[in-house]
């Protein structure tokens, strides 16, 4: 049976709260406690969590907007696909009260993924008929139709990799930076590591994983994003690592990284991958990477730009080494780093100095 | 032969296969191994195919495995693999 989850009151003199974030999406697997969103009021931030066991049936909330305490923030169901029963949605916007979305229009925004002010209205509400015409505008300003076929609906993974490239696209400011080095040194290291613990696979990537959880550990400008104007430190170091499955892109979490020794973290990222490859992750490593880390050198490649992470300001790529040179390159956010800033992490990265 | 030996020999097979499968994936051929070699040291898998073993491993024979056990006693071999099978 689907239920809603509210927006909590934080504060007894705040009648409304602003959503900051949504880190779940529909068809997402939740668990009680997990966190799901997080609201802001003028004094602090809040997190949000899953009350119940289940999965995402609809945000219905837009993204930045300030909501009202109370109001339905998001459904939770037993399966994917049950109905969500329709209940008041109380998005309230920044534009004056005249102008506040029905229940339908709170829903189409979300779909569309829009906030309110983007969108033109005609009555005293902003209303389901004014964001149908908005879209219908924006269809027809297309430069061409789409050729006759069929669609489906995305699944989730292709959903978080529109989100990820629309953030990238929309909201960072990438630049990529990368530098050649001495493979060998990293190699000699994961090769001693391996025997020492007696490891079947080679840890040279969660080796090289850990140095950045260490320095984004170290400091706070890696860890962090723009939120607004300001600058968000993230209070933890949660380690985004690609991981390819069949035809499925995972940037599979390792949550809390940061308060892990390197043994922890090896053999956190180890079962993390292998949940990746059987495609059973749960829900809380797969949202709220703060850094990451991808290689492609498995196909031999030499380089590659990997596109941001929402809400990061680092993603490092590994890349395959000739004749004992490696190649590092970072994508960064400049609005948070600078080149010589991502270049002094790879560099960083790229020895494996203060491993244990 | 008992039966337990004649399962042994079928597990064994099975695992060979496997391992040979992910191989010839990686575009090796000509393969001839047996099953007391270390696989990670013949180089016949990378990382990435050993974890799809493991995982492949885990699902064929319902066992799930803990992370610290991903070692080279108990998963470099196909013997080892057996041998790791029969005591659980």
């Amino acid at each position: 049976m689907a239920t809603p989850l509210h927006t909590p009151r934080v504060n007894n003199n705040d009648d409304t709260v602003r959503l900051v974030r949504v880190m779940v999406t529909r068809g997402d697997a939740v668990r009680a406690g997990e966190i799901v969103a997080e609201v802001e009021t003028d004094k602090a931030n809040f997190t949000v969590e899953a009350e119940r066991d289940g999965y995402v049936l609809e945000v219905s909330q837009p993204v930045n907007e300030t909501i009202d305490v109370g109001s339905v923030l998001l459904w939770i169901g037993d399966t994917a696909d049950e109905p969500v029963e329709p209940a008041p949605v109380a998005a309230k916007t920044s534009r004056p009260e005249s102008a506040r979305p029905t229940l339908k229009a709170a829903q189409l925004l979300a779909k569309h993924r829009l906030s309110a002010a983007e969108v033109p209205f005609t009555g005293e509400r902003l209303t389901a008929e004014d964001v149908e015409a908005f879209m219908a505008g924006r269809a027809s300003a297309a430069p061409r139709g789409l050729t006759e076929g069929i669609a489906r609906a995305l699944t989730p993974e292709e959903r978080g990799m529109l989100r990820a490239v629309l953030w990238h696209r929309d909201e960072a400011v990438p630049g990529y930076v990368e530098l050649q080095y001495d493979a060998g040194g990293w190699d000699r290291a994961a090769a001693e590591y391996q025997k020492r613990e007696g490891l079947l696979l080679s840890p040279l990537l969660p080796l090289m994983a850990y140095r950045l959880v260490r320095l984004a550990a170290d400091n706070a400008r890696i860890n962090a994003t723009i939120d607004g104007d300001a600058l968000h430190v993230y209070s933890t170091v949660n380690l985004g690592f690609t991981v390819q499955s069949d035809r499925t892109l995972y940037l599979a979490v390792v949550p809390n990284a940061g308060a892990m020794s390197c043994r922890e973290f090896v053999a956190a990222l180890g079962e993390i991958q292998r949940n990746a490859i059987a495609h059973k992750l749960r829900s809380a490593n797969l949202t709220g990477a703060t850094a990451s880390f991808s290689s492609m050198a498995r196909w031999d490649v030499r380089r590659h730009v990997p596109v941001l992470p929402p809400h990061t300001s680092l993603i490092i790529a590994h890349a395959a080494a000739s004749n004992g040179v490696g190649t590092l390159g970072a994508t960064y956010d400049h609005r948070v780093l600078t080149g010589f800033d991502a270049l002094a992490a790879i560099r960083e990265v790229s020895t494996p100095e203060g491993l244990s | 032969v008992t039966e337990q030996t004649l399962n042994r020999a079928a597990v064994a097979r099975e695992i060979h296969e496997k391992v040979a499968e992910l191989a010839r994936a990686r575009g090796i051929r000509n393969l001839s191994f047996t099953d007391d070699e270390v696989i990670p040291e013949r180089n016949l898998l990378d990382s990435a195919a050993i974890m799809e073993l493991i995982v492949w491993y885990e699902e064929h024979f319902q066992v799930p495995i803990d992370q610290a056990d991903v070692t080279i006693e108990h998963f470099g071999t196909v013997n080892a693999m057996v041998d790791y099978l029969t005591r659980r």
